[in-house]
């Protein structure tokens, strides 16, 4: 099985204890652990928020409130599963909400999709591809769109994301599959233009 | 033989997981198969993370927003829960309560006096019961002795009939003399 998978079982289990062990002292009124676990998760949390809102404000105002729901609940944790485990999944059923509350978000993909003007500079060509795959992944729905996110951007191993959506690996697997068959045919869509170029590189 | 690749399959192959011996021989065979993945493989490698696109807050800032949050809801908890049971509600507690014992006492005074005055029952609820065997007298819940203290004349003496008559009724036989 390849390193990609599955995250090596020992480092997992170190960052499990210091995350047990800071939760402690912060239920003991320590606020420097409150700081310490902070640090540890905050850009993980922001990231995935910023993948479902593509905005820093509303990332970060949704950010802060995954943080603000999870320290208040923390005395409920009831250590069943890793903090980060934890986090994540407060995190994803905070945006999965928070899309499905402002399901306007999920905006048609713009009239620039499928541009075959020539691109000069190769950097800017991969940035737009990236910008195209980008508002195609928005289009798909909000749970398969987290899954895909967990995996691909933030490289979460498959059993991490099926601790987090509740569901089994190989459920995970096809979803990350069927996510990217989706995305593979919403590029080939005519849609009276040209589709964007997803050529391997 | 055995049919297309699954979307687990995809998934492994797309992670470089190793695929059973059968399953990697369809897949050197299928031209479905093998478009399949390698269309998906295409998408996968143009979804590399690409950390540069975003744009990241002020983490000092966004700490402390959440740490004032957190600090200003358990606050204002506290404080809820202090109004509720705190000194401040403690005299208002007691006055309040001190009403309801004295309210609780005039009614219970008021409800006794009415019982002290209520007029006694008359003789009308003495009720016979036409019982052919017994012909008894079924007296009320009411006080006896105020209901006998209570009655006229021609009452007592009919009453006094009546029990003479059932004495008679229930009165042993005289002893017979024994024999000689």
């Amino acid at each position: 099985m390849d390193s990609t998978l599955t995250a090596p079982s020992t480092m997992i289990a170190q960052d499990t204890d210091v995350d047990f062990s800071l939760v402690e002292r912060y239920l003991a009124g320590d606020m420097t652990a409150f700081d310490e676990l902070m640090l540890r998760y905050e850009r993980q949390i922001y990231r995935v928020c910023y993948r479902f809102v593509e905005n820093r404000d509303d990332a970060r105002d949704l950010a802060q409130e995954v943080f603000i729901k999870a320290f208040e609940h923390l005395p409920t944790f009831r250590r069943e599963s890793s903090l980060k485990t934890w986090l994540y999944r407060i995190a994803m059923n905070h945006c999965i909400n928070h899309v499905k509350k402002n399901s306007r978000e999920f905006v048609e993909v713009d009239d620039n999709i499928g541009s075959t003007r020539p691109s000069v500079h190769t950097e800017m060509e991969h940035r737009e591809q990236r910008e195209q795959l980008r508002r195609l992944v928005k289009r798909l729905p909000p749970k398969q769109k987290a899954i895909l996110e967990l995996r691909i951007h933030e490289q979460l191993s498959y059993e991490e994301i099926a601790k987090i959506s509740g569901r089994s690996v190989s459920t995970i697997k096809a979803s990350v599959f069927f996510a990217l068959e989706k995305i593979r045919k919403l590029v080939k869509e005519p849609k009276g233009r040209s589709s964007p170029r997803l050529r391997p590189q | 033989m055995f049919g297309h690749l699954n979307a687990e399959d995809f998934t492994n192959l797309i992670e470089h997981a190793e695929l059973t011996a059968k399953r990697r021989a369809h897949l050197q065979l299928c031209t479905r198969c093998m478009a399949t993945l390698a269309a998906v493989q295409d998408v996968q490698a143009q979804m590399a993370p690409s950390e540069n696109d975003i744009p990241e807050p002020d983490w000092a800032e966004f700490r402390s927003s959440v740490r004032d949050a957190i600090l200003s809801r358990s606050a204002q908890r506290s404080a809820y829960i202090r109004r509720w049971t705190g000194w401040p509600v403690r005299p208002a507690m007691a006055w309040g309560l001190s009403a309801v014992f004295v309210a609780g006492l005039t009614a219970g005074m008021l409800v006794w006096n009415q019982r002290g005055v209520e007029p006694a029952a008359s003789v009308s609820e003495i009720e016979t019961v036409d019982n052919p065997e017994t012909d008894a007298v079924v007296w009320s819940q009411t006080d006896v002795f105020d209901q006998l203290a209570q009655l006229k004349d021609d009452e007592v003496e009919h009453l006094r009939r009546l029990l003479e008559a059932d004495s008679a009724k229930v009165a042993p036989e005289p002893p017979k003399p024994p024999k000689q």
